[in-house]
């Protein structure tokens, strides 16, 4: 089975008005429909702009310059207006303030499927169904003002998640949860997965992301440094370490007792190294 | 340590608007030279508990003294004195023109002779290595960098007490390790920490104790292991051990202890591994 690409980075290099180097030095990867792609790297490593890419955002909504091409379902981002492009990408921002403007929860999961055209009704009954699978019912008639912290973050990949985009991208979304909430939205993400969605999620949760993502790209300084199964990368564990990031406990545990233990394929969960432990 | 109360929380119900209680009745003493994490799940409490330490709130019932001083009758600058709150955004604390600024500003509020103001100036710039720095414009620095300026602008006021929101959400690894490394360095100089977060892997690696909030109460507070490596007790509260303790957890059968860090879990297998005969270390 060949496999689709629905976004195409090719050779981006973007540099904020504001920044002094080029935050994206020449990125290229593509993204194959329907994977569960996840996307690591330091802080500054430039995973934000990246996904503003995505979706267009840059380079209709940031000056700067733009160099290279983003084409999504073949589409140059560059000559679609982003209102099309976010039908295709849905993006959920690290900072849930910056997407919340209406005066209620429910009124913010409706407001994305009413300017699309679906009847208010219908979008009532979608956005309820949304809020109810991420637990948060019990807010729809709150205003995103007095909501904490991260019940603003469900909210806004509430109304992300209730546009069904065939493209979702996550940019550390759920920083500010706790874990059981962190599990439920991954899972979440797992089942749009599987009913076809391409799902791109940035998250520093290296444990649960590599338990979920088919494959991982390793961000750093603007380049992608690595990419492949989790599995895979993190046979680099020297160049995660360089660059500031940290493998999954387990992972880090096998890679310590190589000396010891019998390790012929590198265990990303509790499971898999009770296992090898067990074996030893 | 001595084991004076520097924080005492008496009975304390706390309600934003009357009749909506959002902290029932929690009892709690912080001792001098602690380092305790406060940990539960969303909207459990957490934040409104952090308030009232600082003194920002007040509680509707009952009573918090810090230092002694009960909050409904100690002023915001007077309380800042005592515990300094490290912002979990340091943009939001941020603000003079550059590093050695920034430093001296908490520290002339204090209203302390000059001599002694440039002395704990350079004491500071020296234990934070912020020499190199020091001329900086605080808000061109890496993240990590930041952060470290806002911890050293507020560890200058000598506070008995630091506070820290969320310190490691949404960092890299080096920039969590650094800051936490921060905060242990200063906790073995004395100054109680108190953590408040969502970040497992840290609170079972650094904090001794943990204060368990869940829908507003007190549901347990006790040595970091105890609370930490209690998966169901963490469940019941919507959280999860970190991954290196459930290994543990799950080789329980095998004579195996639920470890609080990576290094803690190499050593106890390496052990083990001799005592069933394995491979020789």
């Amino acid at each position: 089975m060949t496999k689709e690409v629905v976004i195409s980075v090719r050779n981006v290099q973007y540099k904020y008005p504001t920044s002094r180097d080029w935050v994206l030095r020449g990125i290229n990867i593509d993204v194959y429909r329907g994977e569960f792609l996840g996307i690591v790297g330091a802080t500054g490593a430039g995973k934000t702009t990246l996904c503003q890419c995505f979706n267009g955002l840059i380079p209709h909504y940031t000056q700067g310059t733009f160099e290279g091409a983003v084409l999504v379902e073949g589409r140059d981002t560059r000559e679609t207006d982003v209102a099309d492009l976010s039908m295709l990408v849905g993006l959920v921002f690290q900072d849930a303030d910056a997407q919340l403007v209406m005066s209620s929860v429910l009124e913010e999961v409706m407001l994305g499927l009413t300017m699309r055209g679906m009847s208010t009704n219908e979008a009532k009954v979608r956005a309820r169904q949304t809020l109810e699978s991420l637990g948060i019912s019990h807010l729809s008639n709150r205003p995103p003002y007095a909501l904490s912290g991260g019940q603003k973050q469900r909210a806004a990949i509430a109304a992300v998640m209730a546009m069904h985009p065939d493209i979702l991208v996550l940019d550390e979304a759920t920083s500010e949860l706790d874990s059981l909430t962190v599990h439920r939205i991954f899972d979440l993400c797992r089942r749009l997965n599987e009913a076809g969605a391409t799902i791109i999620l940035v998250s520093h949760e290296v444990e649960l992301l590599c338990q979920y993502a088919d494959r991982l790209a390793l961000v750093d300084a603007g380049h992608i440094l690595l990419e492949g199964s989790p599995r895979e990368l993190f046979q680099q564990a020297e160049l995660f370490h360089q660059v500031g990031m940290r493998l999954p406990q387990v992972t880090d545990l096998a890679l310590s007792l190589t000396n010891q233990l019998q390790v012929k394929s590198l265990p990303l969960n509790v499971e898999e190294t009770k296992a090898i432990l067990a074996a030893s | 340590m001595n084991d004076a109360p520097v924080i005492t929380i008496e009975n304390v119900n706390f309600a934003y608007q009357p009749g909506v209680t959002v902290l029932h009745d929690i009892n709690l003493s912080i001792a001098a030279g602690e380092f305790t994490a406060i940990i539960g799940n969303n909207g459990s409490g957490k934040t409104t508990l952090m308030k009232l330490i600082l003194g920002l709130l007040k509680p509707t019932e009952g009573q918090v003294l810090v230092g002694g001083v009960d909050t409904r009758r100690a002023k915001v600058s007077e309380m800042a004195r005592r515990i300094g709150f490290i912002f979990q955004d340091p943009n939001e604390q941020l603000f003079a023109n550059s590093v050695e600024e920034e430093v001296l500003f908490g520290l002339r509020n204090l209203e302390l002779a000059e001599e002694e103001v440039q002395q704990r100036l350079e004491e500071t710039i020296a234990l934070f290595g912020l020499d190199p720095i020091r001329e900086v414009f605080p808000r061109f620095l890496a993240r990590g960098d930041k952060q470290k300026v806002c911890i050293a602008a507020i560890v200058a006021m000598h506070p008995q007490i630091i506070l820290l929101d969320e310190p490691t959400t949404g960092q890299d690894h080096r920039d969590s390790r650094q800051i936490m490394g921060l905060a242990q360095t200063l906790n073995e100089q004395g100054i109680t920490v108190l953590l408040v977060t969502h970040d497992m892997p840290n609170v079972a690696r650094y904090a001794r104790r943990v204060v368990l909030l869940n829908d507003g109460r007190l549901m347990k507070t006790a040595p970091t292991p105890e609370i930490i490596a209690d998966a169901e007790l963490m469940a019941s509260c919507s959280l999860v051990p970190p991954q290196i303790t459930r290994l543990g957890l799950a080789l329980a059968d095998q004579g195996l202890r639920p470890a609080m860090s990576v290094p803690e879990m190499v050593d106890q297998v390496k052990v083990w591994l001799n005592g069933r005969g394995g491979t020789p270390c």
